[in-house]
């Protein structure tokens, strides 16, 4: 396919095992995926389906056991420590972490770390990064008074808006969110979800993971339902959604809470479990929780 | 950080404290009105106009004695925090950065360390190297090492493993950029706490040490050991015991003060202490949150 | 009640009641809660839906009597089957907890000790005021834990904390909150943490307690679906007071706050819904 050369990202059959000690445990099963330019695409897993695992794959923070990466025409998943060093330097790729409680370093002031992937990059002046700073917190509707105070400070919406306004200042053409808004009350959540749709129109491409489909389901053209470390689903997001294939995905798209109160009753719900057991090992896939990162 | 700590009384207290130490340490012996090793006829004096604490039983000057003592004993406990700091402080945080074989390696022979029973250890190597105040210390800093180690590695170890290094590292930055942004003034904090303790904690070792007599070569002055020749003549100058022990007491106190003065201005509880402090009235509450 | 099995001789009392309630921080007086009203009768579940600083963990907070020492109650009323709360003595808050009301929260983890294997935490219930031997308690604790549909009792009872996934922990914690038979469950954001379909599981659970034992529920949720979902009433809640109350089916066809219009507009332009053109089979929303 002509796709291949100009896709954004490209994944290809990658595998990840995680071990400890002597025990092995595969998170990520042959799984490929590939992201267009502006194009923003879903992946939804439950705990432990390799969601996060599959992030870090992408972000080479984790190493792959088989297959390859590729972002932007580079092969990423061959690079040495100084290469995604310098890769990383150019900021076309951003990750914006679950938790910004954790991902915020503490002791510095927020308006520092929003400056970071900037100052680290060492091509603007103090006063650039400052104006790039109040720039991007003005797109995320933070008052630039919290730019000095310190992440402990804010509320938690003010601390996901700064971690997302860090990950936009250097201008990525591929933006990966974890979770982007579950932890956000919901006139934030709605700000956001508004963000990432002007993003899209401007260019970036998007890389949603979360467990929740409903939260990211307006955003995306695509989705990706991942279960155990495989895709059991790839397609556009409306058909996921109205015409779900795999059991998982319907149970999935049944569980979620709707106004009218779940589009499954509980009897179907309880019968797509049991197909799902069917179908995979022991219902306490203990070792898989052992190994868990998510 | 010495700015913050200005801010707190406790810190200045300690500090002052360790201040007229130092200075005793240093200009001691050349203040003391008697000769330290002088006798003289007047044997068990009691305090007076002439020899301010009185003398011992062979009638040298008891204060004297005891500003001359002071340089052994201060030098003898710094000795005791350098070594901690070097064998054991530095070694901790290179652990985290220097791969794991150096990692496994390092922590083996801290273990090991942590095995042996203290004063043994030390009075052994008195016996191995020979009677000398250093040579004790030595064996004393190198004993008192892993505790640095386990906590500057463990404060190391915590950064390192956080996900705001992750973030930095996902941007692009180097090592360096990460110890000097993040790392470094969070480990310092600890390395800190633990050697001001260790300070304190070297200087009982080296009073207990000069007490059983280890270390030291009679008649030189030290602080353990005329608390041990005190404690012979109780009968005559019940007294007599306090002034070492006060001495020793009081150094030891100002060292565990400056500790936790340290440790109260590290990290955020210790930046809203410094808020607080710095305007008692404001922020008796929360600063207000915005949705 | 479309499928339910309730027995004659449930009782349709009033379980709570609470009247123009009003917390406070206890040193500056201001008031951080103010003039929330509502009645919770057995069988039915009700719903709180807000923020955070909405105000609503406080208010269950004050109903179980364990708020934070800053903040106290400053006006209005709670009653327990009928008895003035604020006349409780500690000996009457240890007879009432647990087997009058009960609670589950966020983060289940947390509420376990981690070095003792979680069956042994739960039999404690039994055993720590010498109600039953220990082997009875296990037995009761295996039943209770059969009961919240966990699959293997006994292995769930040797665990640790850490060996067990979110959604059975808080399997676990409900299971301990019911252990006595309480009358009145409060559950707070208790399926925030988990993945959407273990919180189907748990909110399926708690919908069919409720049928089964005539619990009467207090749900507390900043997502409207879930308390949709489970509540028969819901309070919408902002900045300490209540915006809007009634019956859920009113309040989602017309909201009349903006707030709550907010909420329910959120979830028709971002959720699913925009998806569904109809809902499909069968509803399982109780009336």
């Amino acid at each position: 396919m002509s796709h291949d050369t100009t896709a954004l990202l490209d994944v290809r059959e990658i595998a990840v095992d995680y071990r400890r000690g002597t025990v092995r445990k595969r998170a990520l099963h042959a799984l490929s995926l590939r992201i267009q330019p502006a194009q923003a695409v879903a992946i939804i897993g439950e705990t432990g389906s390799g969601k996060t695992t599959l992030a870090r794959a992408i972000l080479g923070l984790v190493k792959l056991d088989r297959g390859s990466v590729q972002i932007g025409g580079e092969h990423v998943s061959r690079f040495s420590a100084r290469q995604w060093l310098q890769f990383r330097r150019k900021g076309l790729v951003q990750y914006v972490f679950q938790d910004p409680l954790q991902s915020l370093d503490p002791e510095l002031p927020v308006g520092e770390s929003i400056a970071e992937p900037l100052h680290v990059q060492g091509k603007q002046s103090a006063t650039e990064r400052a104006a790039a700073v109040a720039r991007y917190s003005q797109l995320l509707a933070l008052d630039p008074s919290l730019l000095h105070r310190f992440p402990g400070e804010l509320s938690g919406g003010q601390r996901q808006r700064v971690a997302i306004a860090r990950a936009l200042i250097t201008e990525p053409r591929l933006l990966v969110l974890d979770e982007p808004v579950s932890a956000l009350d919901a006139a934030t959540r709605v700000q956001v979800l508004q963000l990432l749709a002007r993003l899209r129109a401007a260019g970036t491409a998007l890389l949603l993971i979360s467990h929740d489909l409903g939260s990211v389901a307006s955003m995306t053209d695509r989705t990706l339902v991942l279960y155990r470390g495989t895709v059991v689903e790839d397609d556009a997001t409306r058909s996921v959604i109205t015409r779900p294939r795999h059991a998982y995905t319907r149970l999935l798209v049944g569980s979620a809470p709707t106004l009218t109160g779940g589009s499954l009753s509980r009897e179907r719900r309880n019968a797509l479990r049991a197909e799902l057991s069917a179908l995979s090992d022991a219902p306490y896939d203990t070792e898989a929780r052992r190994l868990e990162v998510e | 950080m010495l700015k913050q700590l200005l801010q707190l009384r406790s810190a200045r207290l300690a500090l002052g404290l360790l201040a007229l130490v130092l200075l005793l340490a240093l200009v001691g012996p050349l203040v003391s009105p008697y000769p330290p090793l002088a006798g003289s006829p007047e044997i068990l004096a009691h305090p007076s106009a002439k020899h301010l604490l009185g003398t011992d039983y062979l009638g040298r000057d008891v204060l004297s004695r005891l500003l001359s003592g002071s340089p052994v004993s201060v030098r003898a406990a710094v000795q005791v925090a350098l070594i901690a700091l070097f064998v054991g402080a530095l070694p901790g945080v290179l652990s985290v950065y220097l791969g794991s074989v150096v990692e496994w390696l390092t922590l083996r022979f801290v273990d090991t360390l942590i095995a042996l029973p203290f004063l043994l250890f030390a009075v052994s190597m008195t016996a191995l190297l020979g009677n000398g105040i250093t040579q004790a210390m030595v064996s004393v800093g190198i004993l008192l090492a892993p505790a640095n180690y386990r906590v500057s590695r463990a404060a190391a170890l915590s950064v390192a493993r956080s996900q705001y290094v992750e973030a930095a590292m996902l941007s692009g930055a180097t090592l360096s950029w990460i110890v000097r942004k993040h790392v470094w003034s969070k480990v310092l904090p600890p390395i800190a706490i633990t050697l001001a303790s260790t300070l304190g904690h070297g200087l009982v070792v080296v009073a207990s040490l000069t007490f059983l007599g280890i270390g030291v070569r009679p008649p030189e002055p030290t602080w353990g050991g005329i608390l041990a020749s005190d404690l012979g003549y109780l009968s005559y100058r019940p007294y007599a015991p306090l002034f070492p022990t006060c001495l020793i007491m009081s150094t030891v106190w100002a060292c565990n003060l400056l500790a936790d003065a340290i440790r109260d201005v590290s990290g955020e509880s210790g930046r809203l202490l410094l808020e607080r402090v710095a305007s008692p009235t404001a922020r008796a509450a929360q600063p207000p949150r915005q949705p | 009640m479309k499928g339910a099995a309730m027995s004659s001789t449930t009782m349709h009392g009033t379980a709570v009641t609470v009247n123009e309630l009003a917390i406070a921080h206890s040193r500056s007086g201001a008031r951080v809660v103010q003039g929330v009203t509502f009645s919770l009768k057995r069988g039915r579940a009700l719903g709180i839906v807000g923020e955070s600083g909405s105000g609503k963990t406080l208010t269950c907070r004050a109903i179980l009597g364990i708020l934070p020492r800053a903040f106290e109650v400053a006006d209005g009323w709670v009653t327990l089957n009928g008895r003035n709360i604020a006349t409780f003595t500690r000996k009457d808050w240890n007879a009432v907890r647990g087997r009058t009301i009960s609670a589950v929260f966020q983060d289940p983890a947390s509420y376990l000790n981690p070095a003792i294997r979680v069956g042994k935490q739960i039999e404690e219930i039994f055993t720590a005021q010498q109600l039953l031997p220990r082997r009875e308690a296990k037995q009761r604790v295996l039943q209770l834990f059969e009961a919240l549909q966990l699959r293997d009792p006994d292995y769930v009872f040797q665990q640790y904390r850490h060996e067990l996934s979110g959604g059975m922990l808080q399997r676990v914690l409900i299971a301990a909150a019911i252990a006595q038979d309480p009358q009145v469950l409060i559950a707070d954001e208790a399926t925030t943490a988990l993945d959407v379909t273990v919180q189907a599981e748990i909110l399926d659970l708690l919908l069919d307690l409720k049928q089964r034992t005539a619990l009467a529920l207090l749900v507390v949720s900043h997502d409207l679906a879930v308390v949709a979902q489970l509540c028969d009433e819901v309070l919408v809640m902002k900045a300490g007071v209540v915006v809007e109350q009634g019956p859920v089916d009113q309040i989602l066809r017309r909201p009349q706050h903006a707030y709550t219009q907010l909420l329910v507009s959120e979830h028709s332009s971002f959720g699913l819904e925009r998806f569904m053109t109809a809902p499909s089979a069968e509803l399982d929303h109780v009336p």
